[in-house]
């Protein structure tokens, strides 16, 4: 017990845990979607692109949040603006616009030396940093998008699972990718603090993955998704205190190792079957 | 009296600069049972997105239940089924055979609302309908690709249309699967009073089902009842001159140089 009780006396930690929780909850669920999309890449490309408007907007004095918001909401429409033309593909469109919103960032943070320390929390998630502000923030992303999902669950799904045939069926398809795009700009933003940059991408496609090698049922994999992501969350965060290591990589190698359990164990009972027939 | 449910004037559409429909007149009336037949690239599948919307024409129009297709509103979309090529959907998405039926009822419920009792009843129906009521709770990786196609027809079906539109549904699928499909398809339009249009690129296997045949090739080379699309002169307008017509009287059967490899 002293072993789980001991960390939660420090506030920090105590923080950083529910920013954690509620961040795995989060991208737990929208992972479903970004995976069965095949958006995982998109995903990875967005959290890039928003680090260039984290460090506009800290040069500029404004509000991270703003700042960041603004910044990858227009990424997302230049993404599917670019791959409109067609001569170009929506992976290296993601390519162009988030590599190219990193590179900014990272030019214009090399000329501001005192900003190194957040560039690594930016970068790798620094659990440290979590204030009552983010924690209020990432808790509004969370109910906003949650009650979102809820609301728009069936056209979400028609959407995911066959495009064309939603639009034909009456669902205005290109409204709720825009709304989806805007859900998952937030989500990454809320992220940053904890997860980091660079690892965002894993905590979304990692509790998803696992949980689709479970079911074949696309509620019950939202269910457990966000049960992994909380899960593997709560894990990392012990661990990252007791290794001593950084929370976001820390939690994205607990995800990891769940899910090679779960692949092991899913692959050896399919052979098993095959050598029974 | 007859009631044109859809109306083609000069249809013509293009996609980058090349027209793949090419002024197209033509109607089809309520309870109709047509078959769309032509090659590969003779814009089958454009005809029906055009209907759907779905394409935007550079000339003339289509209209579908006297409304222009171009600004079909939920109202009118809710009472087209649609049963899209197989390749368009991933076979191993994580869904259920009632689910995906379900889908089919989205576009009448409206944003926000979910399905109630009765939506589920209809779409319990319709799986039964089609002879799937037992896979129920069954995902869709699991299934064969005859099955799989049953339920998307009951998909198709399950916003109860008055006008079904099914692209190659019979298209990689084992031949005794491919004619409990098309009895499937029959019964359908018997029991409902369906206007259907059916694309295939399968003449042989579509005409003896439906009332009239339309060839295509970019143009609507020929329209009409079997019997008076399926010969020699016509056929090879679209094929060329590789076209054998065997049996003079009822059932004669075509052999085109145009095979489908699916």
């Amino acid at each position: 017990m002293e072993f789980i009780i001991a960390p939660l006396r420090y506030e920090f930690f105590l923080r950083g845990l529910l920013a954690a929780i509620l961040i795995g909850s989060l991208c737990g669920v929208i992972g479903v979607f970004i995976v069965l999309r095949g958006m995982s890449y998109i995903g990875h490309g967005l959290s890039h692109a928003v680090f260039g408007g984290a460090v506009v907007s800290y040069l500029m004095n404004l509000n991270f949040y703003i700042g960041a918001g603004f910044w990858g909401f227009i990424s997302a429409l230049l993404i599917k603006r670019i791959t409109k033309t067609k001569k170009i593909g929506a992976d290296a469109a993601i390519g162009i616009i988030t590599t190219a919103s990193f590179a900014l960032g990272v030019a214009l943070i090399s000329r501001v030396r005192r900003f190194t320390r957040n560039l690594e929390a930016a970068l790798f998630g620094n659990i440290l940093g979590v204030t009552a502000e983010d924690l209020y923030v990432i808790a509004a992303v969370l109910t906003i998008s949650f009650i979102a999902i809820f609301l728009l669950y069936k056209e979400l799904l028609f959407t995911t699972f066959d495009k064309e045939t939603a639009e034909v069926f009456g669902v205005d398809t290109d409204r709720v990718d825009t709304f989806f795009s805007l859900i998952l700009a937030a989500a990454i933003i809320a992220s940053m603090q904890v997860i980091g940059v660079t690892l965002i991408a894993a905590a979304l496609v990692i509790p998803a993955i696992t949980a689709r090698l479970l079911t074949d049922s696309f509620h019950k994999m939202i269910i457990l998704s966000l049960l992994f992501g909380m899960l593997t969350a709560i894990a990392g965060m012990y661990a990252s205190y007791y290794l001593n290591a950084a929370s976001g990589a820390t939690i994205v190698l607990v995800a990891t190792f769940l899910f090679s359990i779960v692949i092991g164990v899913t692959e050896i009972s399919k052979t098993r079957k095959k050598k029974l027939v | 009296m007859k009631n044109a449910v859809i109306r083609f004037s000069d249809l013509t559409v293009a996609y980058n600069g090349n027209i793949v429909l090419d002024g197209i007149s033509t109607e089809i009336n309520q309870g109709e049972f047509i078959g769309v037949i032509g090659p590969n690239g003779s814009g089958k599948t454009t005809l029906i997105k055009a209907i759907l919307g779905l394409v935007k024409p550079v000339r003339g129009s289509v209209n579908i239940f006297n409304c222009s297709c171009e600004t079909l509103r939920c109202y009118h979309l809710a009472k087209i089924g649609y049963l899209p090529q197989k390749e368009q959907v991933d076979p191993n998405f994580p869904i259920t055979c009632i689910e995906a039926v379900m889908m089919g009822r989205y576009g009448g419920l409206g944003l926000f609302k979910r399905p109630a009792k009765k939506d589920w009843q209809i779409a319990e129906a319709m799986l039964r309908d089609v002879g799937m009521y037992g896979y129920r709770d069954r995902p869709l990786g699991q299934l064969s690709g005859g099955e799989h196609q049953r339920v998307m027809i009951a998909r198709a079906l399950a916003g109860e249309p008055e006008v079904l539109l099914l692209d190659e549904p019979t298209t990689g699928i084992d031949a005794p699967t491919q004619h409990r499909i098309m009895d499937l398809i029959r019964k359908m339009h018997n029991d409902m009073h369906l206007t259907i249009l059916l694309i295939t690129h399968d003449v042989n296997m579509i005409s003896p089902f439906v009332d009239r045949l339309a060839l295509l090739k970019n143009r609507l080379v020929a329209m009409g009842p079997p019997d008076s699309v399926l010969n020699r002169e016509t056929l090879s307008l679209v094929y060329g001159k590789e076209v054998i017509v065997m049996g003079k009287d009822a059932g004669s059967y075509v052999i085109v140089g145009d095979h489908h490899h699916a």
